[in-house]
């Protein structure tokens, strides 16, 4: 019996001071939205963005954030000597987004991301997002409309852009390095440009508080593209639409199709792409189908749209103004880029393991010499609420 | 000679039943023709002075040796009213009174079985109380019974005044925090553990019952979950199963998540526990600790007070500490809101009192200690605690086994419900047959 109980208190008391080490007060935490990271000429440069829970009580119209600039030779010494500037314990669990200076992105994250990956305190979710321009730190200036914080601005964009046009990329940081490691696909992240709002603005009200100083807005559109662990261009909101499109990724897109002399706005909710790789003359040729499937949100023609021949006209009018455009996207990864963003690789992956084994490591060299055919199909599954256009009242009669 | 003690026996009925006869002209010498009322005679002189103590009236007569005993009891008692406890909305309301003979008949006339037995002995040294083991024979556990009657029987001490007293002797483990004994204030809970194969024990001056064996699901049992219909009585126990996890893992749960695991806290919720807790002195888990004691001060202070200054007293506990604290910047909203569900949801469960207060202070400290880790390694411990529990050789939790699913967490239809819980009497468990 003695013997049972001091064995159980044994394992009772190591299982206790197992646990003491990390224990954090919520009221000493500085729980940091948004993270910038920047690399200058004499080292590197983050920037953190906390929440800022002085005035969360007094029910203020608009709490604002805190930001600190620290400095270090390397990330991880940026870090630490953030902890100079803020006077509670740096909490990483919360935060958004990872931005990226444009310069730091071209140079190369390599380094950054095995320090996100192996430090303990910092997670896999947050987004990664490339800030556009040659002043990211502008970014924490910007107006942020609704939210209390960049880190929530973004974190919000993330949600509602894909739900309404799927023209930017919203990879997290686990996104982000899984494709890094694969061969078969280049990694892509998101885009964030400062647009300025000085000449829109109006002459400005002096004590408006925190919105005084704002002199940006944020725009979130487009894809950052890399190839390896640099940032090798950018694409536009067309061409970032493509990407969706051929990676599936498409939740919903609004797209105004031209037809007849006006236009038809189609609601694509449904696309993915069908890539299948073939061996000719030494190279690779890829053969892209893709299918999508719509409804119609709003006509501006006189067509009856209800009928069977003029969804397939209008069928046949997206797929002539899609192709173009994923065409003149794919064409941009092949030739400027030289860098495989779409995935292609995995197709010839799984189509010819034995060859993919020998040519993975050269693969993005192959991919920009390999000729690419596209289709588009679609098909309309709805016409909307009403069955005449109400243009059609005007002209017969 | 007639020997009574005075304020146990009916002095209008000897009056008239014993005197009278005697003093007629009629009487020829021969009392057994004479008296009015049932008798016995004994030689016996303990049988006689227990018979006197018990409200029997004693009668000498002449030279005879032995000694007539009639039973002419009368003295003051409670009469059947609702447990307080135990109220139900649909459901008969009697409850138990302090009087074991009316405990019985209450029995009695809800198992109208000539095979319910009623079991005399007498235990205490001092007291002699009256305690009575009730049962069904052929449908009890023998193997139980005879342990209570054994028991029973060494039971080494001077008085025994209250079931809680003899439950206490009957429990095995006195210091496990669930009670191997189930208690019960209602007649027809009484009756239907007892058609499940327990035993029941009455005790005189108690208005209680104690059912041996008692399984552990029976403390999130009513008996109001038979009478209404089944999907809703299954919700409930569902619920009170989940009460009464919160109200025992909650405040550790709550202490081990915000001091050491934040990221699973939504960030928007995050910020106002933050905002919240910059203002008050103590660490989340010493609020928690305060903030649980407070609330059983009060709650002891609530049930000794007499009535009416209890609400007043209640008004102004809840104030101070809920209103006042938090606006003075000594606890935190989050600590109190965290209290006050886990202490709502205890009164769910109230015969586990004990089992919630020790192991919620389990889980606090585990979670003040070791954070989820703790939290998950205390549930181990406290599941082995509980799969290791047995109330006279059977296991508390039987009631989660495969054959008795159909009355645990959930309740099935009634009509389904053919067979009694096995765990307690295997061998013969066809409810209808006996």
């Amino acid at each position: 019996m003695l013997k049972k109980t001091g064995l159980l208190l044994a394992i009772f008391l190591s299982l206790i001071s197992a646990g003491c080490w990390n224990k954090k007060e919520p009221k000493d935490l500085a729980i940091a939205e948004s993270v910038l990271y920047d690399r200058t000429a004499d080292g590197c440069r983050i920037v953190t963005e906390f929440m800022d829970l002085k005035g969360s009580s007094e029910k203020e119209s608009k709490a604002s954030n805190t930001t600190v600039i620290s400095q270090g030779s390397t990330y991880r010494d940026a870090v630490t000597n953030s902890a100079n500037s803020i006077n509670k314990a740096i909490y990483g669990g919360h935060v958004y987004v990872r931005f990226l200076s444009e310069a730091t992105a071209r140079q190369g994250i390599a380094g950054l991301l095995d320090f996100v990956l192996r430090d303990h305190l910092t997670d896999e979710t947050p987004l990664i997002m490339v800030v556009k321009g040659d002043d990211p730190l502008s970014i924490y200036q910007c107006d942020t409309g609704l939210s209390d914080s960049v880190g929530v601005y973004i974190k919000g964009s993330s949600v509602s852009q894909t739900k309404a046009t799927s023209t930017s990329v919203f990879p997290t940081t686990l996104d982000f390095v899984k494709d890094f490691l694969s061969d078969a696909k280049q990694p892509v992240a998101g885009v964030v440009n400062i647009v300025s709002t000085e000449e829109e603005k109006p002459s400005g009200n002096p004590d408006g508080g925190s919105s005084s100083g704002k002199s940006g807005r944020i725009l979130v559109e487009g894809l950052a593209a890399f190839r390896d662990d640099k940032l090798v261009g950018f694409f536009n909101a067309e061409e970032t639409r493509a990407y969706n499109i051929i990676l599936g990724e498409v939740r919903t897109a609004v797209i105004s199709v031209p037809f007849l002399n006006s236009y038809v706005v189609c609601e694509v909710t449904k696309a993915a792409a069908d890539i299948t790789a073939k061996i000719e003359n030494n190279g690779f040729t890829f053969n892209v189908k893709i299918k999508a499937s719509m409804r119609i949100l709003a006509n501006a023609t006189e067509e009856d749209i209800s009928e069977a021949d003029a969804t397939t006209k209008i069928e046949k009018a997206f797929n002539e103004y899609l192709l173009p455009q994923i065409a003149s996207a794919v064409e941009k990864a092949q030739r400027e880029f030289k860098s495989d963003i779409f995935g292609f690789g995995k197709s010839v992956h799984k189509q010819y393991p034995d060859k993919w084994k020998k040519i993975r490591t050269e693969w993005d060299d192959i991919f920009s010499k390999s000729a690419v055919t596209i289709s588009v199909e679609s098909s309309v599954y709805q016409t909307g609420e009403i069955r005449d256009s109400l243009l059609s009242e005007f002209s017969e009669d | 000679m007639i020997v009574y003690v005075d304020g146990l026996a009916d002095k209008d009925l000897i009056d008239r039943d014993i005197i009278m006869p005697l003093k007629s002209p009629l009487f020829d010498g021969n009392i057994g023709l004479a008296l009015h009322a049932t008798f016995t005679e004994t030689e016996d002189l303990t049988k006689f002075t227990q018979s006197v103590l018990g409200g029997f009236v004693g009668l000498f007569y002449g030279g005879c040796s032995k000694v007539f005993l009639v039973e002419f009891r009368k003295y003051a008692m409670r009469s059947i009213e609702e447990p307080k406890a135990e109220t139900v909305v649909r459901g008969p309301k009697e409850g138990f009174n302090e009087n074991i003979r009316t405990n019985t008949s209450l029995i009695r006339r809800k198992i109208r079985n000539p095979k319910l037995v009623v079991e005399n002995v007498s235990v205490g040294k001092q007291t002699n109380t009256n305690v009575e083991l009730v049962y069904i024979s052929g449908i009890v556990n023998t193997d139980v019974l005879n342990t209570v009657r054994k028991q029973i029987s060494q039971i080494d001490a001077g008085m025994m005044l209250e079931s809680g007293q003899l439950e206490q002797y009957l429990d095995d483990n006195p210091f496990s925090p669930v009670s191997g004994v189930g208690l019960t204030q209602k007649p027809d809970v009484a009756a239907a553990r007892i058609l499940e194969g327990r035993v029941a024990v009455l005790i005189d001056g108690a208005p209680h019952a104690l059912t041996i064996p008692e399984l552990f699901i029976e403390n999130l049992h009513t008996a109001e979950d038979y009478y209404t219909r089944t999907v809703y009585s299954s919700i409930l126990r569902i619920l009170r199963l989940i009460g009464l996890f919160v109200t025992v893992m909650l405040p550790g749960l709550a202490v081990a998540i915000m001091t050491y695991n934040q990221e699973m806290i939504p960030s928007v919720f995050l910020s106002s526990i933050v905002s919240a807790m910059q203002k008050t002195p103590m660490t989340v888990s010493a609020e928690i600790l305060v903030m649980t004691i407070m609330f059983e001060l009060l709650k002891e202070a609530g049930t000794r007070l007499p009535q009416a200054v209890g609400s007043a007293i209640s008004i102004v506990g809840s104030l101070i500490v809920g209103e006042a604290a938090v606006n003075a910047g000594i606890v935190s909203e989050p600590s109190v809101i965290i209290v006050a569900i886990a202490a709502v949801s205890s009164f769910i469960v109230p015969n586990l009192n004990e089992f919630v207060l020790v192991y919620r202070g389990f889980f606090w400290l585990m979670g003040s200690m070791m954070g989820l880790i703790g939290i998950g390694s205390g549930f181990v411990l406290m599941l082995t605690q509980l799969i290791s529990e047995k109330s006279y050789g059977i296991p508390i939790l039987s009631s989660f086994s495969k054959n008795e699913i159909k009355d645990s967490f959930i309740r099935f239809p009634l009509k389904t419900m053919k067979c009694r819980p096995s765990s307690i009497e295997k061998r013969n468990i066809k409810r209808e047959g006996a």
